[in-house]
């Protein structure tokens, strides 16, 4: 399950998730922002209320990561520290901008 | 012959110039004589009285011509001295004037070629022609004393003949056309000359014979060129070029033949007799010797491979002979027992075993066979199965190791022998019976200490000489305690600096991961001694054993053991009610939020694997899908993937006739699978507390973790979303295996909560 709310504000575009985003729920972000991102310079994920992400939900960041590399900026905000502790493993700290 | 032929030219254009030359002078010859007889029978004061007459004389001709009165003398040329009388009269003069004038005349026609008989006056300004003939037309009779200017060049030569300086010489010009060679003669007076009578020869025929001629020669000249050209090429053709091209041809052929993989050797039909026929059979001889050459070839490949063949067949059945199923006892809680060996060559001299005796004890073997390869396998089968048949009839480790010495010694013409460490430990006690004969000091570990080398009794090599006794000596263990055995192939470990690794190094290694499994601490072994060999060759097998005994508390029953299994069609489709299955035990177990997620993205990453790619309809090599983890190739069934030369296979797949529950879930359809399932099992037990959830599979068999991890310093524009998946499971689960056996790929993790 997972329920995604988008807020514009100009050209800042703010992402909440919540739930979980797996394999079945990734596909649905995917395509939110296939149609989003256009003209955006700064992408915000507000991940308070994501529980769960795997490596599917890694995929849709790292793509959405690589858009936002060559049009403005990206942040993750607000991820729990189990979620963090994902990033930490798999190096996509590294590549995230995360506060 | 070319040389011959410019000579032959070169003689011939010589004696051309010659010859022209030769008639050149005859004609020179000629007209001098011509000019000679001329002025010999003029008289010269005929000339001075002409002259002197001059105009009147001139008046007085012209008058009879233009009364065309006149007279032809009546026998004109006729060879009499003209005589002139003192004073003589116009008319007199006139008649004496024609006698010459015709005298001339015949004389030219005497001589072929000459064109002009003249007698000329020369003077500073013009000439003055007495008498001039042409006879190219000879009737018509000039006038005398007429002038004319010079033609180029004659005025200096007559000059000189008017002087008297000129004699014979013969001049030439160029007068109409035609080249003239004029010979010159003073006609003398009573004082001097009076006048130069010249003859004008044309060589025009001179010359074109001789140009003639030339032309003749370079006509005979370029056919005997091309005629002795033509002689020589086909001679040239026949000797050398005919033969190399034979030559040429054989190579290619020879070639063609060898890429045919033909086996006839080329024939050259050269017979020329000479370097070239020499040549020839020096080729036919290295063919006939190349295809011998790879006709050996071939067959030392082929044995070649045959042997390679039989020895990859040999290190299976050798693999298989030890035991490497692990868990090893998975129902004992009371001891955990890992154990690993790693051949130089493909087969290997070194051995361990170890089997339960009975419910309360287990034999554990450590040995080392001299030598390595195929002779050491052999005795190492051997040494084995004895050892092992006598331990389990019930005897000590002492008189096991006697007694198979004395079996050795008997049959042992090639005087190998075996290093043995034996040891029979009580499950209940903690005490271990063992005898060393030769072999490395174990280490021991106690509860509350660190490894420590063991220095126990050593007694002779096995198989060395008969009659050897043996010593058997007992080590106490406490619960927690680890044994650690391995062969000489690890404290002897060589870099590339041919540094030992030496057992310093080994005690300490293992104190660093002395709190882990026995899997562990053999792990951690292994890589630091890979780390400190690195490039150089592995000389001598690495064998270990690692066992650890918890105390007969958690007794020879069997472990409790939860399990529960979930089988459903594998499609992505089905990811939530796995999740659920999963969830729901683990809730069951009190698994605490951050544990759960794990195993929850663990499932979710292996089952989402499992039904993206292990029944694809992919044909080998065909295309690979390209998100997310990399399609499975459809590996040979035959092979197990994970098959490698190191021994220790994971598995943990439960034996058939004890949970026979779990083969219920999925299809016991042999070869073809008609029903794409996959079974989740998930398990708990005690001590530790963990959970163990597998995945079984009918498709194709694939390792997932064969995979290399993927590079997670990449930045973003470079990485990979391949591998991570499992990348993740590896990092948070305590223990990932995978194994294809019986037809299914199984797929475990455990986390211990």
């Amino acid at each position: 399950m997972l329920n995604i709310s988008k807020d514009v504000n100009g050209s800042e575009l703010k992402v909440s998730l919540e739930g979980r985003l797996d394999t079945v729920t990734s596909p649905s972000l995917e395509n939110e922002l296939k149609s989003s991102l256009d003209g955006v310079e700064n992408l915000i994920f507000d991940m308070a209320a994501l529980q769960y992400i795997s490596s599917a939900g890694l995929r849709v960041l790292l793509s959405a990561q690589k858009v936002m590399n060559r049009q403005g900026s990206m942040v993750v905000r607000n991820a729990s520290e189990d979620v963090k502790e994902i990033f930490d493993v798999t190096g996509f700290s590294d590549i995230l901008t995360i506060e | 012959m070319i040389l011959g032929v410019f000579l032959l030219l070169g003689i011939s254009a010589a004696a051309g110039l010659f010859l022209y030359n030769n008639i050149r002078n005859l004609y020179a010859r000629m007209a001098n004589s011509c000019c000679d007889l001329i002025s010999a029978n003029i008289n010269g004061d005929l000339i001075n009285q002409i002259v002197s007459r001059g105009d009147a004389f001139v008046s007085y001709f012209n008058r009879l011509v233009s009364e065309d009165s006149l007279e032809i003398p009546e026998n004109p040329g006729t060879f009499s001295t003209f005589e002139v009388s003192e004073e003589a009269s116009l008319e007199e003069l006139t008649t004496q004037w024609l006698d010459v004038y015709y005298f001339i005349l015949t004389c030219g026609t005497m001589f072929s070629d000459v064109r002009y008989f003249y007698v000329v006056i020369p003077g500073e300004e013009d000439l003055v022609y007495l008498w001039d003939s042409d006879l190219t037309d000879p009737e018509r009779i000039t006038m005398p004393l007429e002038h004319d200017d010079y033609s180029s060049g004659e005025k200096e030569n007559l000059m000189k003949a008017f002087r008297g300086e000129w004699d014979g010489a013969f001049a030439l010009y160029k007068y109409r056309e035609e080249t003239v060679g004029t010979a010159m003669k003073p006609i003398y007076g009573a004082d001097g000359v009076v006048a130069v009578a010249c003859v004008d020869v044309s060589l025009t025929s001179v010359r074109s014979g001789f140009l003639h001629m030339l032309v003749n020669i370079a006509v005979v000249f370029l056919l005997v060129m091309i005629i002795g050209v033509s002689i020589y090429y086909r001679q040239l053709r026949r000797q050398v070029l005919d033969p190399v091209i034979q030559m040429k041809k054989a190579a290619e052929d020879l070639v063609d033949n060898l890429k045919d993989g033909m086996q006839q050797p080329v024939h050259l039909n050269l017979n020329t007799g000479d370097e070239l026929e020499a040549l020839a059979r020096s080729f036919e001889e290295m063919d006939r010797r190349l295809l011998a050459y790879i006709k050996e070839n071939t067959a030392i490949t082929a044995e070649k491979e045959r042997i390679g063949t039989e020895l990859a067949l040999a290190t299976r059945i050798q693999t298989d002979m030890l035991p490497n199923t692990f868990p090893a006892f998975p129902d004992r809680a009371d001891f955990d027992i890992y154990a690993v060996m790693d051949p130089a060559k493909e087969v290997g001299g070194d051995f361990y075993d170890f089997f339960l005796v009975d419910e309360d004890h287990l034999a554990l073997v450590m040995a080392d066979v001299s030598g390595k390869g195929i002779p050491a396998a052999l005795f190492m089968m051997m040494s084995k199965i004895m050892i092992k048949n006598y331990v389990l009839t019930g005897m000590s480790p002492e008189t096991v190791l006697e007694t198979v010495n004395e079996q050795i010694c008997r049959n042992n013409k090639e005087g190998m022998f075996v290093t043995v460490w034996l040891g029979v430990l009580d499950l209940k006690t903690g005490i271990i019976h063992a005898a060393n004969a030769g072999h490395e000091y174990p280490f021991l570990k106690k509860a509350d200490g660190s490894f420590e080398l063991v220095k126990d009794r050593h007694g002779f090599v096995v198989g060395g000489m008969e009659d050897i006794r043996y010593r058997g000596y007992d080590l106490q263990l406490d619960p927690g305690a680890l044994l650690f055995l391995y062969t000489d192939g690890l404290p002897e470990a060589t870099d590339q600096a041919e540094q030992l690794f030496g057992t310093v190094r080994v005690r300490e290694t293992l104190r660093e991961s002395e709190t882990g499994t026995p899997r562990q601490i053999l792990e951690h072994m292994s890589t630091e001694v890979n780390r400190f060999v690195s490039d150089a060759a592995q000389f001598d097998d690495l064998t270990m054993l690692c066992l650890k005994w918890s105390g007969p508390g958690c007794s020879a029953v069997r472990k409790e053991v939860h399990m529960k299994e979930l089988t459903v069609d594998a499609r992505t489709e089905n990811l939530g009610q796995v999740l659920a299955f999963v969830t729901e035990r683990l809730q069951e177990l009190g698994c605490n939020q951050k544990a759960k997620m794990q195993i929850e993205i663990a499932v979710e990453e292996l089952f989402v694997n499992i039904a993206s790619y292990a029944y694809s309809r992919l044909a080998p090599g065909g295309n690979e899908p390209d998100d997310g983890e990399t399609g499975r190739k459809r590996a040979d069934c035959a092979a197990a993937p994970n098959g490698g030369r190191n021994a220790a296979v994971s598995a943990a797949v439960p034996d058939a006739d004890r949970n026979a529950d779990a083969s219920a879930g999925v299809p016991d359809v042999a070869g073809e699978t008609l029903h794409e399932y996959v079974t989740i099992r998930v398990e708990d037990a005690n001590d530790p507390r963990s959970v163990t959830v597998s995945f079984f599979d009918r498709g194709i068999p694939f390792d997932p973790l064969s995979r290399e991890d993927p590079d997670i310093t990449l930045p973003s524009e470079s990485r990979a979303i391949g591998g991570l998946g499992i990348y993740m499971v590896r990092k948070s689960m305590d223990d990932v295996n995978y194994v294809y056996k019986d037809g299914q790929n199984v797929m475990t993790f455990k986390k211990i909560l």
